[in-house]
């Protein structure tokens, strides 16, 4: 049975019918061909501006980015990407879980289980570099993605909020190469106190 | 039987393989079957799709700049507009007479004169040859007519394609409607057909749309560049030398140059007839017609080319010669020029839909 999708649900029905982004209330007959756009777009609002990355931007840039991104749905233990494949961008998660799982000796290990809100796949909007992991989705779970080729598009057209957008992805890099190096750092400070023990 | 083996088994029996197969086969026949009859359709999408890759890059350029989409649209369209009207006050005066011009000649020419005289001519240094062949003198006026009644029926078979599909209304209505709604909503267009797309085929049509995109627009940007610097370069360097009928031949050239290898080669063959007719002395006309082809060859091959076509579209000179006679077959003269773009762009979708599914492990 498909689950109850809630945040659409409030969004074309909640307060007594869909409203236009003015907040004034369609006349019905015009309401289905506005509900799905005007929900998608709270619904993609709502997850990415709990994101670093897409966290206070101005209404004139949520309305261009909002052209960019792809909504998807996937049902429970279904793959998203595989380890090894080009990776193409990254996933915001807006409802359900994701397991992020590696391959070792034909075991699989799970690195992390995200929520609503965790994102992944960023390091992909650099570079067409292979995906270190898999993602499988534990639940039926909506994500919101922006791949690669949107934002070049982003760029080139609007290379203010490009640039923005690319420096906020920097932030994240360096963030998680920091804590890369302390973990790593922490290991080599143990594997010496062992060594002198 | 393992599981593993079952597994295998059940993904991707024999039948399922011969089932496609077939079903693969009657698509092809059905799309070879329908095409005589949406081929006029077939050219004015061409047409848009062909202008939506020139125009797109200027769109993006203008909406830089700050230009709502619409109205950078609006003003190509206006700048578009405004050069038509240029051309036809300027160009296509002087492009009817000396069309006019060259085809009175034409007519005047004695072409059974010079079949004869050259029959005798070969005659006399290779006997023996013309009977292997079958062919006299006695013949002319039959050969003659042959080959006429072959050139009318390929040219009729062209205007009859060009007439239908491009006619007035299609040209100046369905054309731009068409183009203006795929530089509008191009992306937006993208993205619902994507939108279809399943989750394990996502990602994979995502990146190949994109290259494939980016391969086309270059494609047809490069081709349409370098075939207008050859024939700007014959038209000048003919108009040079003084041969009349220029920008005809500066014309023909460019549009033969997009057939490789073979195109600039046939392209001789217009240009002499030219110069025969019209150049005095003769030699020295067939002397400036082969120095302005080959450095306007020159240049492209040096210069042009591996400036703007990618490798990725090289095609071997037997599969150009093919494709260039199933093109005359199925469209006529317009058929056999583009039918090597068409091949090279199917070719560009091919190699990077088999790359994708590959790297994708589908396949």
């Amino acid at each position: 049975m498909a689950e109850k999708n809630t945040v659409l649900d409030e969004v074309a029905y909640g307060d007594g019918g869909p409203k236009s982004p003015a907040g004034k209330r369609l006349a019905v007959e015009w309401a289905p061909f506005h509900r799905g756009k005007l929900a998608e777009d709270v619904l993609v609002k709502r997850a990415l501006r709990q994101t670093p990355l897409f966290e206070n931007l101005r209404s004139r840039d949520w309305k261009l980015m909002s052209d960019l991104f792809h909504v998807r749905d996937y049902t429970a233990g279904e793959i998203i990407f595989e380890e090894g494949t080009p990776g193409l961008g990254m996933y915001v998660i807006v409802e359900g879980k994701v397991k992020i799982i590696t391959h070792e000796k034909d075991e699989e290990v799970i690195l992390a289980t995200l929520a609503t809100g965790d994102f992944f796949g960023e390091m992909s909007l650099i570079d067409e570099i292979e995906r270190s992991a898999s993602a499988m989705a534990e639940t039926p779970t909506r994500l919101v993605g922006l791949f690669r080729p949107q934002l070049q598009q982003l760029m080139t057209h609007r290379p203010r909020l490009g640039i923005t957008i690319f420096e906020r992805l920097a932030r994240i890099v360096v963030q998680r190469l920091r804590y890369s190096n302390q973990i790593l750092l922490q290991q080599v400070k143990e594997r010496d106190a062992g060594d002198l023990a | 039987m393992s599981m593993e083996a079952a597994a295998i088994k059940t993904k991707n029996p024999i039948y399922r393989r011969i089932v496609l197969g077939v079903l693969w086969l009657g698509l092809l026949y059905g799309a070879f079957r329908i095409f005589p009859y949406i081929i006029d359709l077939v050219v004015v999408v061409i047409i848009a799709v062909v202008m939506n890759y020139i125009f797109r890059p200027l769109v993006g350029i203008l909406e830089r700049r700050g230009i709502h989409r619409v109205v950078a649209i609006t003003l190509i369209f206006a700048i578009l507009l405004g050069l038509i009207v240029l051309l036809l006050n300027s160009l296509v005066p002087s492009l009817i007479e000396e069309i006019g011009s060259l085809s009175s000649n034409l007519e005047a020419l004695d072409f059974e004169g010079i079949y004869v005289q050259g029959v005798e001519w070969l005659n006399l240094r290779i006997p023996g040859l013309l009977k292997l062949f079958g062919l006299d003198t006695t013949q002319a006026g039959d050969v003659m007519d042959r080959v006429a009644a072959a050139s009318a029926n390929f040219l009729r078979q062209s205007v009859n394609i060009l007439a239908s599909a491009a006619n007035i209304l299609s040209l100046s209505i369905v054309v731009p409607f068409l183009l203006f709604f795929m530089l509008k909503d191009g992306d937006k267009m993208t993205r619902a057909l994507i939108r279809r797309v399943p989750n394990r085929f996502f990602e994979m049509t995502m990146s190949l749309a994109n290259r494939v995109d980016n391969a086309l627009g270059n494609y047809i940007r490069s081709v349409l560049i370098e075939s207008s610097i050859v024939g700007l370069l014959v038209w000048g360097g003919l108009g040079i030398v003084g041969v009349r009928f220029a920008l005809i031949l500066g014309i023909i050239n460019g549009f033969l140059n997009m057939i490789p290898f073979f195109g600039p080669l046939i392209a001789y063959i217009p240009t002499a007839i030219v110069i025969l007719i019209t150049f005095q002395p003769i030699g020295w006309g067939l002397f400036w017609m082969v120095v302005v082809l080959i450095v306007a060859q020159a240049l492209d091959n040096i210069l042009l080319k591996p400036l703007l076509i990618s490798r990725s579209t090289n095609v071997h000179p037997a599969t150009v010669l093919l494709v260039v006679l199933i093109g005359g077959r199925v469209a006529g003269a317009v058929g056999m020029f583009v039918a090597v773009p068409v091949y090279s762009i199917i070719q560009i979708i091919v190699l990077d839909l088999y790359d994708h599914l590959k790297k994708y492990r589908i396949v």
